[in-house]
């Protein structure tokens, strides 16, 4: 770990200690001792200087592994016929991380490979779904972007890794990285959840992932590229069964 | 009493402030000039210029004392030595005048435009001092009206012709009325192109540039424990000046504190394709391999993902900011008084940035100081550079310096009839048409954000072809003229003996 790497990192877990996080996994609403970001950071001092290691520098800072959890909600693939297709994402009631930081939220989404939309955009929402509002988190609305870009520089570093995402070059699916700057919001409450919908149009050929395959599954990543050496946070949402 | 030399340094010194007293330089060298006109002897011509220098560039660079900068005595130590070799260079100046004098007062008037300027082309040289602060003609860079001639003759040209003017002043009384009357007319012949009939090409296409002034302590800057709340900072006023859409965002020098690598920065590149815009931000750029040191560096945030480092700082600042790269500053170095640790970056070619609808616009980026270098400019400009974009951080070095570098940014916004957007940390952050007029500024001192559009620059005015080495050869070669005119005495003057 880099001075820098150990001087973020007791930054945040000074912060943390400051006003402490709730649960990190998906599943329990009570409060734990730690987070994983304070347990990632524990025992680091502070260090004057800002640098990257030699590794983040080579592949632009972008972390090659990941810190998975599994969580509440899941990932439905619908046909709508003639080629068209819905993906509903829904992340359930879970204890809002509490990273005092700016990162990049990124979805990780197989999508069946050539696959088209008119609008590369997810818009996290709140609510029953005839009511639902946009969520505003840190003054602004959340919208998730895919990001071509980071696809290209992050994903060879990250598919196939251990700790990484699962290789799915045989399924007819390929990953797609989606992503939102986000400054953290301590007004934001102890919970958060969100479900979003992506409309896009595919081969006629293509199914829906299988839900019993644990490979198929979306990733929420908190990416914090200033805490270098520790791999980002990530919930893990199942497949929860694709409808014709 | 030397009182003309030091009446002499204090009005330039005043001249050069930042305050509305520029005009007065003008007159500034009068009263040195006509004391060195009957000097009693070489030595004390030289004396008297040191004493107007000591005066003029120590109160000029005062800003040095403003300055939260280095370590321990480094700045001070630097100062010491900067301006007792600035100093001989003015006392070199008036030894050459003086000596002229003794054949003919209006030759040595004559010649003195050439050697000034010779000496300020050379103080600022990398071979020299590297010092390219206070030279006579950003006085005037707040009046842009008086200094449109620099978009034929450049900087140099500029303190050459105030030089001429205080010459003109001291000579006038020795002339006939017509030969006053035309001096006056010749000399006040670059104040025509203030005329709108001179003015540049009105380009139809324009660029709305977001400049986000975060004015962030120099202290708070690069601490681990400040990466964080800073980056915030830097987001929210971006997000605050993106009400309306921009071509492109500006973030000041070294304003992202993440180490830059050699692939770049992802999260950097991130930012842009959230912000849907290009950045242009500064950075520190890790050495890359074959290089011992770090570079200050500006990087294009693309929103297709790439960072690609669009300028280098090719002058950082001596003692302070660049590296030990020589004998004596490795000396200094090891005695702890030689902070810097960045390496001379290579001048590079302006960035490119795409448009939706429009046709590329080509930017030319310089970091900092490097502004203060005309030759860096003209060479982005003559590259096709449309609009100029200097970022700059003078948190550290005080508010009188920053003011000094907003008049620097005026100028080559002139020289070069470009429009020219500067981005300092603590300000001013200026909008700046092509003939050097503020179109728009953020508040020094405070965190600010705004977006103006600015109109491209036209057809590159005569300075671009020209350049300061011909103004300045043009000069010193009058000068030298003048000088080797000395060897052979008049007719006059060898019947006088």
């Amino acid at each position: 770990m880099t001075s820098f790497s150990r001087a973020f990192a007791a930054v945040v877990f000074s912060s943390l200690l400051a006003a402490p996080a709730l649960a990190v996994d998906g599943f329990s609403m009570q409060q734990p001792d730690t987070s994983y970001y304070e347990q990632a950071a524990r025992g680091e001092a502070l260090a004057p200087e800002a640098s990257m290691t030699t590794d983040g520098a080579a592949a632009g800072g972008l972390p090659s592994s990941l810190y998975v959890v599994d969580a509440a909600g899941g990932v439905t693939y619908r046909s709508l016929g003639d080629g068209a297709w819905q993906v509903d994402v829904a992340v359930a009631r879970r204890p809002h991380e509490r990273v005092d930081a700016v990162y990049d939220l990124v979805l990780a989404l197989p999508l069946p490979v050539g696959s088209h939309s008119n609008a590369w955009r997810i818009e996290p929402r709140l609510g029953p779904s005839a009511k639902a509002k946009p969520i505003v988190y840190g003054g602004e609305r959340v919208v998730l972007k895919r990001n071509v870009p980071l696809e290209s520089a992050w994903l060879p570093v990250l598919v196939g890794a251990s700790e990484g995402l699962p290789d799915l070059s045989r399924s007819g699916y390929a990953w797609t990285l989606w992503d939102a700057i986000v400054r953290y919001d301590a007004s934001a409450g102890a919970t958060l959840e969100a479900f979003g919908t992506f409309g896009y149009s595919a081969d006629a050929r293509v199914v829906a992932p299988d839900a019993e395959n644990p490979d198929n599954a979306a990733y929420v990543i908190t990416w914090i590229p200033t805490l270098e050496a520790v791999p980002p946070f990530a919930i893990r949402l199942d497949v929860v069964g694709g409808k014709e | 009493m030397p009182v003309a030399a030091l009446l002499s340094g204090a009005v330039l010194a005043v001249a050069s402030l930042p305050a509305p007293c520029g005009p007065l330089v003008f007159v500034g060298f009068v009263p040195l000039l006509r004391s060195l006109l009957r000097a009693r002897s070489l030595p004390l011509a030289f004396r008297d210029g040191c004493l107007a220098g000591a005066l003029f560039f120590g109160i000029g660079y005062g800003w040095v004392f403003q300055a939260e900068l280095g370590s321990g005595l480094a700045l001070a130590v630097a100062f010491v030595l900067a301006l007792s070799l600035l100093s001989a260079c003015f006392g070199a100046f008036a030894l050459a005048v003086a000596w002229l004098a003794r054949r003919s007062p209006p030759l040595a008037l004559l010649a003195a435009p050439g050697l000034w300027v010779g000496i300020e082309f050379a103080r600022s040289q990398e071979w020299l001092l590297a010092v390219p602060w206070n030279h006579l003609g950003y006085a005037l860079a707040d009046q842009p009206s008086l200094v449109q001639g620099a978009s034929l003759v450049g900087l140099y040209g500029l303190s050459a012709w105030i030089v001429a003017v205080n010459a003109a002043l001291v000579l006038a009384p020795r002339l006939s009325v017509p030969l006053r009357s035309g001096l006056a007319l010749l000399l006040a012949t670059p104040l025509a192109l203030a005329h709108p009939a001179f003015a540049p090409d009105a380009a139809e296409e324009a660029l709305v540039v977001a400049a986000v002034q975060p004015a962030i302590e120099e202290r708070e800057r690069h601490i681990a424990e400040r990466l964080q709340p800073n980056l915030r900072r830097l987001l929210d006023l971006t997000a605050s000046a993106l009400a309306a859409p921009v071509d492109l965002v500006v973030w000041p020098e070294s304003a992202w504190e993440r180490a830059l690598g050699t692939a770049g920065d992802a999260f950097l590149a991130a930012i842009a394709h959230d912000l849907d815009t290009p950045l242009v931000t500064g950075a520190w750029r890790m050495p890359a391999a074959g290089q011992s040191s770090w570079r200050n560096t500006a990087v294009l945030a693309t929103r297709d993902g790439r960072t690609p480092v669009v300028a280098e700082k090719v002058h950082p600042v001596p003692v302070y900011e660049r590296a030990p790269d020589g004998p004596a500053a490795r000396l200094l170095a090891r005695a702890g008084l030689w902070s810097g640790q960045f390496g001379r970056g290579e001048a590079g070619a302006p960035l490119v940035l795409p448009r939706a609808g429009a046709a590329p616009a080509p930017i030319g980026v310089l970091v900092c100081v490097d502004a203060s270098h005309p030759e860096l400019a003209r060479a982005l400009r003559l590259a096709g550079a449309r609009l100029l974009v200097t970022i700059a951080n003078e948190a550290g070095s005080g508010a009188w310096s920053a003011a000094l570098n907003a008049r620097v940014a005026r100028l080559r916004a002139i020289e070069n009839r470009m429009p020219v957007v500067r981005v300092a940390n603590t300000g001013p952050t200026l909008w700046i048409d092509a003939r050097g007029r503020v179109v728009a500024a953020l508040p020094a001192g405070e965190p600010a954000s705004a977006a103006h559009a600015l109109s491209l620059a036209g057809a590159a005015p005569p300075y671009a072809g020209i350049g300061d080495g011909a103004v300045v050869a043009a000069c010193f070669a009058t000068a030298l003229a003048i000088a080797a005119a000395r060897f052979f005495p008049s007719r006059k003057e060898s019947s006088d003996d």
